[in-house]
């Protein structure tokens, strides 16, 4: 079906003394007409039936009402897109292409640096003399840019992966270091603490157990139990 | 390099024929090698691209994604790039089938035999629609619009957006589609017919006496 066809459609509300040719003329016309895109010496024509055919008019605002429901929204282009697509492109790497933005690296290729004088250029603004983008050629080529990010990236990783080793083998020697306790001093030789309560010091009225096991309620890493330890290794 | 602000030219002929040479020039760079050049191309058309893809994602990650396939997808194939038509309708033929090919793939709107012209097609018979409401914000336009644009198959979906929200010409819309500007205005036609067929069905309170 045609745009013509819709004017011929017997429900429409056509006013008779329309000839139905018009109408049919008018259905071909319409959608240009509502986007401006009909030439004056048609679109006079289809105004004057406009005026007398009611079903064409029903349409054509109808038509006219849907093009006002959209409305674009603002575009917002992510910072730095142009230079990490090209990168990725020139890199070959078709099926990354979807993992591009979430690059962790956008470092600044020797290219990078040569796009503002590109850009002046191809405006032709003075100024841009520096280099054309014909000259940039070499500068931009995949792999040939001394110090770009595609040579970073490698060169971070390996110093980290370098940094990591060192950090770990350097854990590992201070952790048999701190496991040798030989150099420590012996608490016991230090003579007796302020805060230590002398052996034969009662410290309890009530009996207390031979071990921890048959006095649940006292912990067997106490003080006092810590200190009868050291008092039976200076006895041996 | 000798080009010119292709925005100071006066004639629009005169600028569109300055902004084809310009893309040729960089396409020619690219392909020896320049990615400079490709980044001048990618900033030229970023920001169209983005336009017009947008309404085929449903969140920004989705987007960008599209946008970054478009643009690594021509640059795979700019050696098949004939100069027949113009790098922008070249690039936005990429850019509108890399969007619909991930709609299919994701299982959206996968109505696709709407060629039949007899399909989807009324007379304005019944309720005539509304035009938004002044009160209502840009946002809440947009939120209508893109639940009924939902409803539509892909066919209708790209003319509308491609004319409607990005006010491409007849003759740009054809060249992208590879059809005649015939063809076009028919299916933009049939296309608004069918929107406001939905838009009625989903938000009757926009419905006016017929």
């Amino acid at each position: 079906m045609t745009p013509q066809d819709f004017s011929n459609d017997p429900d429409r509300n056509h006013d008779d003394s329309i000839p139905r040719f018009d109408c049919e003329t008018a259905g071909e016309f319409l959608p240009r007409y509502l986007d401006g895109e009909l030439p004056e010496h048609q679109a006079a024509p289809l105004r004057e039936h406009l005026l007398a055919c009611v079903g064409c008019r029903t349409t054509l605002v109808d038509q006219r009402n849907v093009t006002r429901w959209f409305q674009a929204p603002e575009v917002a282009v992510p910072e730095g897109f142009a230079a990490r697509v090209a990168r990725r492109a020139f890199a070959g790497d078709p099926g990354a292409a979807s993992e591009v933005h979430r690059s962790p690296v956008d470092g600044q290729s020797a290219a990078d640096t040569l796009i503002p004088a590109a850009r002046q250029e191809l405006a032709g603004e003075p100024g841009g003399d520096s280099a054309g983008v014909a000259q940039l050629a070499d500068a931009g080529r995949p792999f040939g840019s001394a110090g770009s990010s595609d040579e970073l990236l490698p060169f971070v990783l390996r110093m980290t992966m370098a940094a990591a080793v060192v950090l770990f083998v350097a854990s590992i020697y201070l952790g048999a270091f701190t496991q040798d306790r030989s150099w420590e001093v012996d608490a016991d030789a230090l003579g007796p603490r302020p805060w230590q309560v002398e052996e034969d010091t009662p410290v309890r009225t009530a009996p207390v157990p031979a071990t921890p096991a048959a006095r649940p309620d006292v912990p067997a890493e106490t003080p006092e139990g810590r200190d009868e330890a050291a008092a039976r290794r200076t006895n041996r | 390099m000798t080009a010119h602000d292709p925005t100071k030219a006066s004639d629009p002929t005169d600028r569109r024929s300055t902004e084809r040479a310009e893309d040729e020039r960089l396409v020619a760079e690219t392909l020896a090698g320049s990615q400079v050049a490709f980044q001048l191309l990618v900033e030229r058309y970023q920001a169209r691209v983005f336009a017009l893809v947008r309404h085929y994602a449903i969140h920004a990650v989705e987007l960008e994604d599209i946008v970054q396939d478009t643009f690594v997808k021509a640059f795979q194939k700019l050696t098949t790039y004939r100069r027949e038509s113009s790098f922008s309708t070249w690039l936005f033929r990429i850019a509108i089938n890399t969007a619909l090919d991930l709609r299919k793939r994701a299982g959206r709107n996968p109505v696709e035999s709407v060629e039949d012209p007899e399909i989807g097609v009324g007379p304005a018979r019944g309720p005539g629609l509304a035009a938004p409401e002044a009160r209502l914000e840009t946002e809440e336009i947009q939120t209508i619009t893109y639940r009924v644009l939902d409803e539509l198959p892909d066919l209708f979906r790209t003319v509308l957006v491609m004319r409607e929200f990005e006010g491409m010409g007849y003759q740009h819309i054809a060249d992208v589609l590879g059809i005649s500007i015939g063809t076009v205005e028919s299916r933009l036609f049939r296309a608004r017919a069918r929107f406001k067929e939905a838009m009625i069905r989903l938000y009757p309170e926009y419905a006016t006496e017929g």
